[in-house]
């Protein structure tokens, strides 16, 4: 099967050990993608936000 | 005192927490800007209660979007050498709108070495060296040394790249290369088409004093300007960008001191080519057709959550000499809409080049111009959502 470099994605990918990584035998050039990148945060899955919940009224109050 | 509008700098971070500011820290996150213009939009709702009268209640203001736009000179990062990962200030402005950072901080092979067999005038075969992996170097530079006496006459970039180590080159050269081949360091951008989210920014801008800090900023919009400097006028190419982004704060503190960062190169004495074929033009525009939208969230302040990029439609748009169809018929090559490759490069040597690549490219009809002493075209370059589509190459 033909080797192929995956797309790169998102980061800074260091092309000198992707290509020290292809030169390697039977390279899984995906991993060697992930490897080869600096990553400042990978964005956090969106959060549905909440507010503060409004504390029930107590047994005094409804006196 | 009055504030003085040259009296002004940004610096800009990676943000990497959503909705979370990011301190800049100077001045490694400075940059260096021209025509900084922060722009404050009021939103307002007509108030349309009845009120008795003919007389009506004002709009209520709901809030404001904000963005801010400035230009960015088509400079080489400084240094003479390839920076650390994702600190380049225009590498961050590019990231965040879908683009990879590329770092070649070696030249491979670290001496140069012989082309393999089967060579043309736009297509080489790399050597031992080289991996064997398709796309591995798809646009990335490429010095050739048998074609001129100089960095920038032998350098041209890679159209694409087989596994047989086969590669077409996005230049046609003066002559077929049969010499030694070597791809230099280099600092590239290459746009991305992956699924995942661009990075975020945060940042602050300074206006003579005033301190604004902002988060959650996107990329609404960037532009190449690349203009030809002839011999009558020059002109900088610059990248042209607009973040929108949610403020943070605001505050006095003295703007910080902003570094010359020396000469920018011009374009000019370099390769303008359109399917193989020197292509002269007086303007070129890179456009990335970016898409911004703030999803509704009645949780955030603003009723919105962060921008996000929901799309970004590229296309190159040239002004060109209009020519010959024997020298190169436009028309044609837009009426087949096959792939066909752009490139330009220009500046001065190793460090302090630009490459400007497009591996391919479908044209809409050009529009002939005869409204000057110079008969002109128009035409617009449509790049497909293809990885590696548009590159920025900085080569050391």
């Amino acid at each position: 099967m033909e080797l192929k470099c995956p797309p790169l994605g998102t980061g800074s990918v260091d092309v000198s050990a992707l290509h020290k990584a292809a030169k390697s035998s039977n390279p899984d050039m995906a991993k060697a993608v992930e490897a080869a990148k600096t990553i400042v945060a990978a964005k956090p899955e969106p959060k549905a936000k909440t507010t503060t919940p409004k504390p029930t009224a107590s047994a005094a109050d409804a006196d | 005192m009055a504030l003085k509008s040259n009296n002004v700098a940004i610096a800009i971070a990676i943000q990497p927490t959503d909705d979370t500011f990011q301190a800049p820290t100077l001045p490694n996150d400075q940059l260096v800007v021209s025509q900084l213009r922060p722009s404050s939009q009021a939103v307002t709702i007509a108030n349309d209660e009845a009120t008795g009268t003919p007389i009506r209640n004002a709009d209520e203001v709901a809030g404001s979007t904000r963005s801010i736009s400035f230009n960015v000179k088509a400079r080489p990062p400084v240094g003479g050498s390839v920076p650390a990962a994702n600190t380049f200030g225009l590498g961050k402005l590019l990231q965040a709108a879908k683009f990879t950072e590329i770092r070649q901080d070696a030249p491979i092979p670290a001496s140069p070495e012989a082309l393999g067999a089967g060579v043309s005038d736009i297509a080489v075969t790399l050597g031992t060296t080289a991996a064997g992996t398709a796309d591995l170097y798809k646009g990335f530079p490429l010095l050739l040394s048998d074609q001129g006496a100089t960095y920038k006459r032998q350098l041209t970039a890679l159209r694409s790249y087989a596994a047989n180590k086969d590669a077409e080159l996005m230049s046609r050269q003066g002559s077929t290369p049969s010499a030694n081949y070597q791809i230099p360091a280099f600092l590239g951008y290459a746009r991305a088409v992956t699924s995942d989210d661009p990075i975020q920014l945060s940042g602050r801008f300074w206006l003579d004093g005033h301190r604004y800090d902002f988060k959650n900023a996107r990329v609404s919009s960037l532009q190449l300007a690349l203009p030809t400097s002839t011999r009558d006028q020059a002109q900088f190419p610059e990248f042209q960008v607009t973040l929108d982004f949610d403020l943070e704060a605001r505050s006095e503190e003295s703007t910080p001191a902003v570094p010359s960062l020396g000469a920018v190169p011009l374009y000019k004495d370099g390769v303008s080519q359109l399917d193989h074929t020197p292509y002269c033009t007086s303007n070129v525009t890179v456009d990335l057709g970016v898409q911004v939208e703030y999803p509704a969230c009645p949780n955030s302040p603003s009723g919105s959550d962060a921008p996000e990029l929901v799309g970004s439609t590229a296309s190159v748009n040239l002004t060109a000499q209009h020519y010959l169809p024997s020298v190169i018929d436009t028309e044609a090559l837009a009426e087949a809409q096959a792939y066909h490759p752009f490139i330009a490069q220009w500046g001065l040597g190793a460090g302090q080049m630009v490459q400007v690549v497009v591996p391919d490219a479908r044209l809409s009809p050009p529009g002939p111009d005869t409204g000057g002493n110079i008969i002109t075209e128009n035409g617009v370059l449509l790049i497909d959502a293809l990885d590696r589509g548009v590159m920025f190459n900085f080569p050391f």
